[in-house]
């Protein structure tokens, strides 16, 4: 019962923080900030409490009735993964975004939102039902938009509408999927879901193109992935630091639940999302490679990231029975990856909190004499390098080592381009992030000389460092979380545990290697070829703004021209009863202007009146000539009020339908 | 106590008649006398309801064409409740509403009429009582909407009178049709056709089809939609009633009454009635969505979104399954709840600030942040985004279309939720996002006879969202029922 509560808890705990802050925010800032840390920490210390109990069995939670359905949640260890570090990064960001905020507007609502937020993401992670799983998907897409577009400048509500579009129009396509899921096996429940779709045939595969697609938009796989560049400058950065690090984690999770969970490790699945993979990977890395603004290297970088991601789960079907290894490269990558994204963006976030300015061009040799960031900084670029020592180096390696036993497993040319993909994505990575590096915090410039450095708080840098340490132990330790993952693991149905192995001279050897030709690509591309001197300064140019957008050249004109062509369609309906009654009428106008030769008899009486009145005669010969049935129209028109004439519009219907009827109903009766 | 049942019907027509005829001293005592005729009649309802379900009578009976005849069922019920406790919220803010619109002795003679009526609908035991209370609903509402009388309002009014008699002419011809088959009109679950009336079939689908687009004129089927977008020149609570409630609300419930208690789906499958229509209620649910899209004032958005939900509910009762006609009179409330809060939301704005257009309320949220909210969840619901209300209503929509084996509904579904998203979001962001450079920062929320029903109502939307056990299973049992 405790622990139930305790679950519960978990769920309730943010959106309490949400309201209270708001109200208490209204009163006090400095308050408010200390009942958020608060609210978050608390929940932080209930789930790390949970975790022996979590080890040992799961914790389910049925509340009847919720949505029609009742609200199912479930704490396995594999969900606890991403609860622990969702709200571990939250507490942490909570605590970044005091200092950061500090000189924005509508702070009150920022929070509300921020922790609104963070119980609909935990709402997802601990979902049992698919419904309940798209019931907090949705809620969160909506308060994170809120989030995005905070600065509410016009950059930022285009981002936020490109983001919100994405997530409307993906939602929908989710829905649909589950829609004809429900349909076929009659239950949304992930547990009974499995043995429901046995016998579907290939239907699941259009069902779980549908899914997949609504969770990639979150995930940013290609070629979904076009509001993630956009978004991610315009938000605040404890924001972006959040979309980045967890929000992409919620799309990856509801692939994981569908691939995995739901599908039963399917091959073709499989197969596909390795694919859209390495596409993932190595299309983000060469656009962050491109891009000046940190923020938006980062964001590409994500993208990548989540490639390396995609490419675990992929494996995990492919890899069969072996596929212990790349569970664990998976699940491990999904942590690390929150944590040393985090910390690239909080660097960015205090750059930007300072200079308002994120462009490497003009932030150029900021961070020169700033030691400490400077630090904290290159552990986030270690960590994400896969530098042995470092907790990216773990989880790369991890991955390295399942696709090479896929190799080995299938014999295929195409794994041999996957490593290549594979190495030259690793060594993109290198070169984006020692292009930040170099140019922010080696590079010099007479503008910054140590100046400012009363502006970077302690408070702003403490999470920064938790978050260092974490990487660095990780690294040091790779064993410290195996006990999590796997128990993780055998939700995927893997039971024999073993113990890791990732320090070998070979993946050292493999991770130099790949360093060594990032700072190849680096010298030989980035510095030649990116860096222009114009008027004697060092600017990084970015062709790929020149190249074709998929935003821009194919969604926004195929949707331009649909919506014209269906516009113009429904316009023409829209009118088409009162264009046709129109032409009716103009039908009948034209016959009307025919003469109507009046009774001879009342003509003569008019005549002899107005021998009486010679003027008067005038006036109704001048009437009758030009009386026509226009005129009588126009008169009975007039005469009618509107009652009188919608009762006219009755007969008339009336009798043509009469008419109707008797022409041709009647030869058959 | 058979009697009771014209209780509901007649005591507002007393009670209209005599507000007109009373002259108040103080708008207070006046005020209580319309709160107090609303809920009463509630009560009324409730009363009876309370009593013996089948409840039947025979008022007048002239011949068994001419048979003025009441009759309660579940169906009744429900559109009975849903009209009349909407009914009191909206006379809560027309009180306060009202006062600037002028006339208003007028108006709510009227107004308290209308309720009568609608309640006729609901309790009509026959096919001829029903038309007979159809019609004097037209009539009944027509001083409303002409209510401000000004030319654009007087053409508005004038193509309302139009359409609305030229559907009726279609519906008493069909009627007359249909009495020479089966000398019969009342309304009995799975029709009352039976296996007998389908020697003819092609002169049944003639009369079905003529009848669903004589009553779907209210139900604005697209191409008999465009008086709705024009009614929309009456003040707020009349437009909120005619979208929401009364007017579209009746012809809908009158669909289900011919589809499902005279034809019966049975029937209509075997004659595929439902295909032609189902043609049209695509293009009704499309067309209201993407012109919605086209308009800039915000009542005419609402207008033609109402065209597009109605063309949702219509799909629930053309679909002719279980599932779909949950899904479709679990919209009938849904919707209700929901449009008419956004309608009372966009006629708070107007009240305020005169302002009716997209692009003059900008960053308005800051000066009427709780109608905003209200406006921001009930636009959140309509889109279809769970837990809110339309959510479910859309689920049961949608698996009644899988369940026909055909994907196009549930696709066409999604299609227009999307589309309506288009259209409600940019309201949303310009009200709260869209920095406006002057810092008027006075709190502009409507006084609190108008906050009140919106907030409530909102509130509604969510708890029936959270909760639509409660409204389902009631449905469920109608629909076991009759399908």
């Amino acid at each position: 019962m405790i622990y139930r509560t305790a679950l519960l808890s978990i769920l309730i705990l943010p959106n309490i923080g949400a309201v209270m802050g708001f109200i208490i925010g209204r009163k006090s800032e400095k308050i408010r900030d200390a009942f958020n840390i608060f609210i978050t920490g608390a929940t932080l210390l209930i789930v790390t409490l949970l975790f022996k109990k979590v080890m040992i069995e799961p914790i389910k939670l049925f509340i009847p009735d919720i949505m029609g359905i009742g609200l199912s949640l479930k704490l396995d260890a594999f969900r606890y993964i991403f609860v622990w570090v969702t709200i571990f990064v939250w507490f942490l960001c909570t605590m970044y975004s005091t200092q950061y905020l500090i000189r924005y507007k509508n702070r009150n609502r920022y929070y509300s939102f921020f922790m609104l937020t963070l119980g609909s993401t935990v709402g997802i992670f601990l979902s049992q039902n698919m419904l309940n799983l798209f019931t907090f998907f949705e809620i969160m897409s909506f308060t994170s938009y809120i989030l995005i577009i905070h600065d509410q400048d016009q950059y930022a509500l285009d981002a936020g509408s490109s983001y919100l579009g994405m997530a409307i129009g993906a939602g929908l396509v989710l829905l649909m999927g589950l829609f004809l899921l429900f349909d076929y096996a009659g239950t949304l429940d992930i547990e009974e879901l499995p043995n429901a779709i046995k016998y579907i045939g290939n239907i699941k595969y259009l069902i779980s193109a549908l899914i997949i697609t609504g969770f990639g938009a979150k995930a940013s796989i290609f070629p979904l992935h076009v509001w993630l560049p956009k978004a991610h400058p315009a938000a605040p950065t404890p924001s972006s630091a959040i979309l980045s690090g967890i929000l992409i984690k919620t799309g990856i999770f509801g692939i994981i639940i569908t691939v995995h969970m739901v599908m039963e490790s399917d091959y073709i699945l499989s197969a596909s999302i390795l694919v859209f993979g390495f596409i993932n990977m190595f299309f983000g890395g060469m656009m962050a490679l491109m891009q000046r603004n940190i923020k938006r290297i980062l964001a590409y970088s994500s993208m990548s990231q989540a490639g390396y991601i995609l490419v675990g789960i992929g494996l995990i079907g492919l890899l069969k029975e072996h596929k212990a290894i790349a569970i664990y490269a998976t699940l491990y990558h999904i942590f690390n990856h929150a944590i040393f994204k985090v910390l690239l963006f909080m660097g960015a976030g205090i750059i930007y909190m300072i200079l308002h300015e994120l462009s490497i061009n003009k932030i150029c040799g900021f961070g020169k004499h700033k030691t400490r960031l400077k630090i904290v900084f290159f552990i986030g670029l270690l960590a994400i390098i896969g530098m042995p020592g470092f907790n990216g180096f773990v989880s790369k390696t991890l991955l390295h080592e399942a696709l090479s036993e896929a190799a080995h497993m299938y014999h295929s040319i195409w794994f041999v381009i996957a490593e290549i993909i594979f190495t030259l994505s690793s060594a993109f990575t290198v070169a984006y992030l020692l292009k930040i590096f170099i140019s922010v915090f080696v590079e010099e410039n007479e503008k910054y000389t140590g100046q400012y450095k009363e502006y970077i708080k302690k408070r702003a840098l403490f999470p920064m460092t938790i978050l260092g340490i974490a990487v660095i132990y990780i690294g040091l330790y790779p064993n410290a979380l195996m006990e999590l993952i796997f128990n993780a693991s055998k939700t995927f149905g893997v039971h024999e545990v073993s113990s890791l192995h990732v320090y070998s001279v070979d993946s050292i050897k493999t991770s130099i290697m790949t360093i060594v030709l990032g700072i190849v690509i680096y010298i030989g591309f980035v510095r030649k070829y990116l860096l222009k001197i114009v008027d004697g300064k060092k600017l990084y140019m970015n062709p790929s703004l020149t190249w074709i957008n998929i935003e821009r050249d194919i969604y926004w004109p195929v949707m331009r021209i649909t919506f014209s062509v269906s516009s113009t369609i429904f316009h023409w309906i829209d009118r088409a009863a009162v264009n046709s009654v129109h032409c009716i009428g103009k039908g009948i106008r034209s016959l009307s202007g025919m003469q109507i030769k009046l009774n001879k008899k009342r003509e003569n009486k008019i005549e002899l009146k107005n021998v009486v009145d010679k003027r008067n005669m005038l006036d109704w010969k001048e009437i009758v000539d030009t009386r026509s049935l226009s005129n009588i129209m126009v008169k009975m028109y007039g005469n009618m009020s509107s009652l009188m004439y919608a009762v006219f519009i009755f007969a008339a219907v009336f009798a043509v339908i009469l008419v109707v009827v008797v022409v041709f109903h009647m030869p058959k009766s | 106590m058979e009697i009771s049942i014209l209780f509901p019907i007649i005591f507002p027509f007393i009670m209209g008649i005599l507000g007109f005829c009373l002259k108040f001293k103080r708008e207070k005592n006046r005020n209580k006398f319309l709160y107090s005729s609303v809920v009463i009649n509630l009560l009324f309802i409730v009363y009876i309801i309370r009593m013996d379900l089948p409840l039947k009578l025979h008022l007048i009976k002239i011949n068994t064409f001419l048979d003025i005849y009441f009759r309660l069922d579940k169906l009744g019920v429900l559109f009975a409740l849903l009209v009349s406790i909407l009914w009191i919220f909206t006379t809560a803010y027309s009180i306060a509403y009202m006062n600037h619109e002028g006339k208003e002795r007028q108006f709510f003679a009227f107004f308290i009429i209308t309720l009568g009526i609608t309640m006729g609908i609901a309790f009509s035991g026959n096919l001829f009582t029903l038309y007979i209370f159809y019609e004097l609903l037209t009539l009944a509402t027509f001083p409303l909407v002409i209510h401000t009388q000004s030319k654009e309002a007087l053409y508005s009014g004038k193509k309302y009178l139009i359409y609305s008699f030229g559907g009726a002419t279609l519906v008493l011809f069909g009627m007359i049709l249909l009495f020479s088959i089966t000398n019969n009109l009342s309304f009995i679950e799975h029709g009352i056709l039976g296996a007998t009336g389908l020697s003819n079939k092609n002169l049944l689908l003639m009369i079905y089809m003529v009848m669903f687009i004589g009553f779907g004129v209210k139900a604005a089927i697209v191409p008999f939609h465009s008086w709705l977008p024009a009614a929309m020149v009456a003040p707020t609570p009349v437009s909120a009633l005619l979208h929401a409630v009364a007017v579209v609300k009746s012809g809908i419930f009158s669909l289900v009454r011919v589809t499902y208690f005279i034809f019966g789906s049975e029937v209509i499958r075997e004659i595929h009635g439902n295909v032609y229509i189902s043609v049209l209620v695509i293009i009704t649910i499309l067309l209201g969505s993407f012109l919605a899209l086209h308009q800039e004032n915000i009542k005419k958005r609402l207008a033609y979104s109402t065209i597009s939900q109605l063309g949702y509910i219509l799909l629930g009762i053309v679909l002719l399954n279980e599932e779909s006609l949950i899904g479709g009179l679990l919209h009938l409330i849904n919707h209700a709840v929901i449009k008419i809060t956004l309608f009372f939301c966009a006629g708070s704005i107007y009240f305020m600030t005169q302002k009716k257009e997209i692009n003059e309320i900008e960053a308005i949220g800051k000066n009427m942040p709780i109608t905003m909210w209200c406006f921001s969840i009930s636009a959140i619901s309509l889109i279809g985004i769970p837990p809110t209300n339309a959510f479910v209503s859309k689920w049961y929509l949608a698996l009644g279309g899988l369940s026909e084996n055909k994907v196009i509904f549930p696709v066409i579904l999604l299609l227009s939720a999307f589309l309506t998203a288009a259209y409600l979001m940019p309201i949303i962001v310009t009200a709260f996002f869209h920095t406006e450079e002057n810092k008027d920062t006075r709190n502009l929320d409507p006084p609190l006879e108008m906050l009140v029903p919106i907030v409530i109502l909102t509130c509604i939307v969510v708890l029936l969202g959270l909760f639509p056990n409660i409204v389902l299973s009631f449905i469920k049992e109608i629909v076991h029922e009759i399908v």
